[in-house]
């Protein structure tokens, strides 16, 4: 188990900060969800430590290694997983061929790869049937799952989830954060930013919110639900 | 049997037309955009392997090998000075890029060779008769080698590591650098397979006329034609492009004059288009 570190991040496009000294400490092991409006900000801290969106000041960390100045290639070596929140699968590719690609170049072949297709398939049976399906064609539900899938292939220490209920029917909502719970129990460190607060914070031991790009709380995921004044603000009183 | 003729001759000049296109829809299917620079690689290549054949004796199978890991090179290298730094910029801006690689090789070629027609340094043979159907000795080197060629790229695509990366690249950039896979690597070995290609191409069409600075120019409006027709961003698809091209273009001459034929071919992509406009033999491309 690893654990993932934020401290002091700024970051954003064309050399305006949207997010502004952000610090997170996930645990190794736990499951933290970062909430927050439209807009706040969570999008772009998920990139800055996926990599994808070069860090302006700062420092990340996964398990203790320094992974500031790395790319997202070299992250995913790292052993972190990203599942961006849409084109999250390659569409003009088949779901085995998304499933090779989710270890292929992080150097894992042979019997782990089998096994950790069948890995995948025990926790989304609805892959194993369509291994030869363009991935464009699914669903949008399955879709997300295939993403995850992907992201498990890689056997990752730490998973970060780009708001994994978005655009899925109630029932696949269900099912993800099902399936986020085993894979978190499996002693994945899980970070994920959430539109659907509710469910996100359910599922997590941390809640941090982030408003206008800065931390304005970190509590414990139940604390943070039961907040009157979060409630007012973020959950529309209810 | 004058049909079966024309429609060999179709396929021939299609197969010749397909390397190109093929090369085109790659770089349109990783870096997104439109390679104008794509004649004057060809013209690049059929110099360098004459130089190699004539200058320096090698024979021509050699000479087309050479030339086109010279022109891969080449074309990684124009990747770093010219385009790698404009990454990220419109597609507009690396086509207008693209033109000015294509002048800057173009008159490379002039300054060093001049403008005087040249050819390979190959044996004449007589064409091979079967009944009353008449194939050249190069028409058979251009159907054995693009096949080949052909095969190796699906093979490639479809088969191999690279291969996936390459699609990947195409699909979603970012996704693939999460997945682990360095673009910057898949992007140097498209070029190089582009340039290869593209220097192979240019030995056949080369035997198939001559050697002169604006040999390029003459297929660039061809190559692009063939590469929308198939689908741009489905690299397989252009060779069908082609192939099409090159066949209505022969058998167009059975009803007209032969002047008319490329106007016929042109008139008749124009036609598919309006139809199908993420071209003939391309699927639309998942984009939801």
């Amino acid at each position: 188990m690893q654990s993932l570190q934020i401290e002091g991040v700024c970051a954003g496009y064309g050399g305006r900060d949207i997010i502004h000294d952000v610090t997170v400490d996930v645990p190794a092991g736990s499951m933290v969800c970062v909430v927050g409006p439209n807009g706040s900000g969570k999008s772009t801290l998920m990139k800055s430590v996926a990599g994808l969106l070069p860090v302006r000041m700062g420092r990340i960390a996964i398990g203790g290694l320094d992974v500031t100045a790395l790319g997202a290639p070299a992250r995913a070596r790292a052993r972190l997983a990203y599942v961006p929140q849409e084109r999250n699968v390659f569409r003009n590719m088949s779901i085995g061929e998304n499933l090779r690609m989710g270890v292929e170049f992080l150097g894992i072949a042979g019997a782990a790869f089998e096994e950790r297709v069948q890995r995948v398939h025990a926790l989304f049976p609805e892959l194993a049937s369509r291994h030869r399906d363009q991935a464009g064609n699914l669903s949008g539900g399955q879709r997300q799952m295939l993403a995850f899938g992907c992201a498990l292939m890689a056997d990752p220490a730490v998973l970060l989830l780009d708001e994994p209920s978005a655009g899925l029917s109630p029932k696949y909502v269900d099912e993800m954060f099902e399936a986020i719970g085993r894979v978190h129990r499996m002693g994945i460190t899980v970070f994920m930013i959430e539109q659907n607060t509710r469910k996100g914070l359910e599922h997590s031991q941390l809640g941090v919110l982030l408003v206008s790009g800065q931390v304005r709380a970190v509590m414990p995921a139940a604390a943070l639900l039961g907040d009157e004044q979060f409630h007012r603000q973020y959950l529309g009183g209810h | 049997m004058h049909f079966v003729q024309l429609l060999v001759n179709g396929i021939v000049t299609g197969l010749i037309v397909a390397l190109p296109a093929l090369a085109l829809s790659f770089t349109f299917a990783i870096l997104r955009f439109a390679n104008f620079a794509i004649g004057a690689m060809l013209t690049f290549g059929a110099y360098t392997a004459y130089v190699l054949n004539v200058a320096a004796e090698w024979p021509l199978v050699w000479a087309a090998c050479g030339s086109a890991v010279l022109c891969g090179l080449v074309c990684v290298a124009t990747d770093r000075a010219v385009y790698r730094r404009l990454r990220g910029r419109t597609s507009v801006t690396l086509l207008v890029a693209s033109m000015g690689v294509a002048f800057f090789f173009e008159n490379i070629v002039r300054l060093v060779f001049g403008n005087s027609i040249r050819g390979f340094d190959v044996e004449v043979a007589r064409p091979i008769r079967l009944g009353e159907l008449r194939v050249n000795h190069e028409q058979i080197v251009t159907l054995s080698v693009t096949c080949t060629a052909l095969f190796l790229v699906w093979f490639l695509l479809t088969r191999t590591k690279l291969g996936r990366a390459m699609r990947a690249v195409a699909d979603d950039p970012e996704l693939a650098a999460v997945r682990g896979v360095d673009s910057d690597r898949v992007i140097a070995w498209t070029w190089f397979i582009v340039g290869g290609l593209t220097a192979i191409a240019a030995v056949l069409i080369g035997l198939d006329g001559a050697i002169e600075p604006l040999m390029g120019w003459n297929y660039v409006i061809i190559v692009f034609a063939a590469a929308i027709l198939g689908g741009l961003a489905s690299p397989m698809a252009a060779v069908a492009g082609a192939l099409l091209l090159g066949v209505v273009e022969e058998l167009a001459t059975l009803a007209l004059p032969s002047t008319y034929r490329t106007g016929v071919a042109f008139a008749l992509i124009a036609l598919l288009l309006l139809f199908r406009p993420w071209g003939l033999f391309g699927k639309p491309r998942v984009e939801r």
